[in-house]
């Protein structure tokens, strides 16, 4: 059933083909003006972009199923998140004197990002919505792309999401590995941090755990801000040893030092787990973590929670104890698959503007 | 209303559930206070509830906010009226009515329905625009799944409240029972009530008692949500401004029931402006807005008594020299660009099967 009425026009079915970006999936310093990693996995699926009448929540097998869905996915689907986006894309050309012309569109869009799993599936939405608008208009070489993760953080801000810009980073930057440097000095005087593209030769194989009930991640970064904001020494040095964490990565990825690596991921998680505590964590999401450690593997959040990124220095033999370990506790594990940056020339010439 | 599930499974229902004027007392109800309420036949909400194969939850193809003529007027409307329509609303009443079935062991079949709903009441004008949508929702449940006689009428309106809680919509119970039981209602939130029963004690009341009344609203709405935040916070630190402000302004409901009865009207002007002017003393005019406050005003100008019709957006105007005052309103209300409407007051709609919930 489609509750969108199709548009009059035609001109819409031109102009969707030249309209289709994908947008993919990819740690909580960056809100604390720390350094962060971030990476981006490959969906096997198109990302369209549309009002979606499954995703928007309007189609039930009954009304136990709604209640069901309602609990685990929230109220709301990606129509806010389109609307949202347009809103804050067409009030920053506004305030910068873009000219807009005044054809009309239709946007939809699809996504096989599982929902509160800490993969950033409403920023993807976001982003690849931002991506479309920016060649609709064709004002994708007058708008920075370092800002540009700004104006999605600010379409979620609209919508009470709370977030940091780490995720936006990666997903506009369009795949790859980025090295992003959030220190207050450089924020406070531009607006945003600075991002740098590494080599995603670099990383070793990954691996994505996840289950079938969400966290609701909202809810994570709650106390620990307030605590930060109140000049809470234990937060803000360990907010810092988290960041100093993705230098000394960066180092350890250009060095190839694994060893290194799997003491930094487990170091991210653990500092997360004495700020937040065990309770705003949820027990299923540090059984993830631990399923991984059990068998030698370094474990870690993708984001605040619902997910897992693991690292399995011993190999393909490591991997499959993995795969048991999960199946026994009924979890979900899949190889990363990276995607390297699409920054097409047009991205490319606004970055190297001053 | 008995069918058996063959014939409710080829049956559509339609509810209506009307806007709402807080009469006297708001916002004490949300403060163990009292308060008298009555629905508008100006305004309403419908939801309509078919058996269909799947569960549906039927976007508005206006409300629902889909459907653009340009980026600027998504912006335009955006900025008005906020990013959420009925749907939200809908499905949360599904959620707590479950809920509410399965903690009280009443017995739901198994058949599927489409909702789907239309609404006129202009949206944060502080009217229970929200609440209507969600009320008539939950009479065309009642009636789907049979249950009416085994849900307490005098519950339903923490139902209704307890669906818009879900979305963060920050409210009392005034307005929720005022649309449940129809018509003019007294009620009584004191805590003693509130605690050993969980709902308020109503008493529904003759229409008639009412005089003639207006409504003025503006086409920019406020945010009605905006405006119940930091007094709340100082009631419950202690503050004992707000605690004697709320309190006497539960005493003006009570004044205002035996001013009805009496059909004294220079009372009542005189207890629906101490209403609004306790509310501004103890919200301030930055809360409140200045066009708010602006249409409180010009209905005082002429000489009306004026006050919210809920915490913003509308006003309730009562002109007790009659016509010719009216006619004053009127121009000063043409001269801001304000509307101004007679009050139609909705009658009660409670059916044989509400009574019988009463117990």
């Amino acid at each position: 059933m489609d509750p969108n009425p199709k548009p009059a026009s035609s001109r819409e079915d031109n102009n969707k083909a030249v309209l289709e970006h994908r947008s993919f999936a990819r740690n909580p310093s960056d809100v604390y003006f720390g350094r962060t990693i971030s990476f981006t996995i490959e969906p096997s699926d198109h990302l369209l972009i549309k009002p979606h009448p499954y995703y928007d929540l309007v189609r039930f097998d009954s009304l136990d199923n709604l209640v069901c869905r309602l609990k685990s996915e929230g109220y709301y689907g990606g129509v806010r998140l389109l609307m949202a986006i347009c809103k804050v894309f067409r009030s920053y050309c506004k305030d910068n004197d873009i000219h807009l012309h005044d054809r009309n569109f239709t946007l939809s869009y699809d996504t096989n990002i599982p929902r509160q799993t800490g993969l950033s599936g409403s920023s993807a939405i976001v982003s690849a919505t931002l991506s479309c608008l920016l060649d609709f208009y064709s004002v994708r070489q007058l708008i920075r792309i370092e800002v540009r993760p700004n104006l999605i953080l600010n379409a979620e801000k609209e919508l009470g999401i709370v977030a940091g810009l780490q995720d936006r980073v990666a997903q506009v930057y369009g795949g790859g590995l980025v090295h992003m440097d959030f220190s207050k000095e450089h924020m406070e005087r531009v607006g945003y941090g600075i991002y740098t593209i590494m080599d995603i030769n670099l990383l070793p194989p990954l691996h994505l755990i996840y289950a079938e009930n969400p966290s609701d991640s909202g809810k994570v970064h709650s106390t620990v801000r307030r605590k930060w904001l109140d000049g809470d020494e234990f937060i803000i040095s360990s907010m810092a040893e988290i960041a100093k964490l993705a230098e000394e990565g960066r180092t350890a990825l250009l060095n190839k030092d694994y060893t290194k690596l799997k003491e930094l991921m487990n170091r991210n998680f653990d500092l997360r787990r004495i700020m937040f505590g065990d309770e705003c964590l949820g027990a299923m999401n540090i059984e993830m973590v631990e399923v991984a450690r059990k068998i030698g593997a370094a474990a870690k959040f993708t984001g605040s929670g619902g997910a897992v990124v693991a690292f399995c220095p011993d190999g393909p033999s490591q991997v499959k104890l993995l795969e048991e370990e999960c199946k026994k506790a009924g979890f979900i594990v899949e190889p990363v698959k990276l995607v390297p940056t699409r920054l097409n020339n047009s991205n490319l010439k606004t970055l190297s503007k001053p | 209303m008995d069918q058996d599930p063959k014939s409710t499974a080829t049956a559509a229902i339609e509810h209506r559930s009307f806007a709402r004027i807080g009469f006297l007392g708001n916002p004490s109800d949300v403060y163990y206070g009292r308060t008298i309420s009555f629905t508008i036949g100006n305004f309403w909400a419908s939801v309509k509830l078919e058996p269909s194969e799947h569960v549906i939850i039927k976007p508005h193809p206006f409300h629902d906010l889909v459907q653009f003529t340009s980026l600027d007027h998504l912006l335009n409307r955006l900025e008005n009226e906020g990013y959420y329509g009925g749907v939200r609303l809908l499905m949360a009443i599904c959620k707590v009515f479950r809920n509410y079935c399965k903690d009280n062991a009443i017995h739901l079949h198994q058949h599927n329905f489409t909702l789907s709903y239309d609404t006129n009441i202009p949206r944060q004008t502080g009217l229970s625009g929200s609440s209507a949508i969600v009320s008539a929702a939950l009479s065309c449940l009642l009636d789907f799944y049979n249950v009416r006689h085994l849900i307490k009428l005098q519950l339903r309106p923490n139902l209704v409240l307890n669906a818009e809680k879900e979305l963060g919509i920050v409210a009392g119970l005034q307005d929720r029972v005022a649309q449940v039981y129809g018509g003019l209602v007294h009620m009584d939130f004191s805590k003693d009530h509130m605690d050993k029963l969980g709902h308020g004690i109503y008493t529904p009341m003759d229409i008639t008692l009412l005089p003639p009344l207006h409504l003025i609203y503006a086409e920019n709405p406020s945010d009605s949500g905006k405006v119940h935040s930091r007094v709340r916070q100082r009631w419950l630190d202690g503050d004992e401004l707000i605690i004697t402000s709320m309190e006497e302004v539960g005493k003006l409901a009570e004044e205002g029931r035996t001013a009805l009865l009496e059909k004294d009207h220079s009372k009542l002007v005189q207890l629906m402006n101490r209403n609004f002017d306790l509310r501004r003393k103890m919200f301030g005019d930055e809360c409140l807005g200045a066009m708010n406050i602006e249409m409180v005003e010009v209905a005082r100008r002429v000489g009306a008594a004026s006050k919210f019709t809920g915490s913003g957006g509308a006003v309730v105007v009562f002109c007790p020299e009659g016509p010719s005052q009216v006619k004053s309103l009127e121009e000063e209300c043409k001269k801001l660009g304000f509307i101004l409407e007679p009050v139609k007051i909705a009658p009660s709609c409670l059916n044989d099967s509400d009574i019988q919930s009463l117990g």
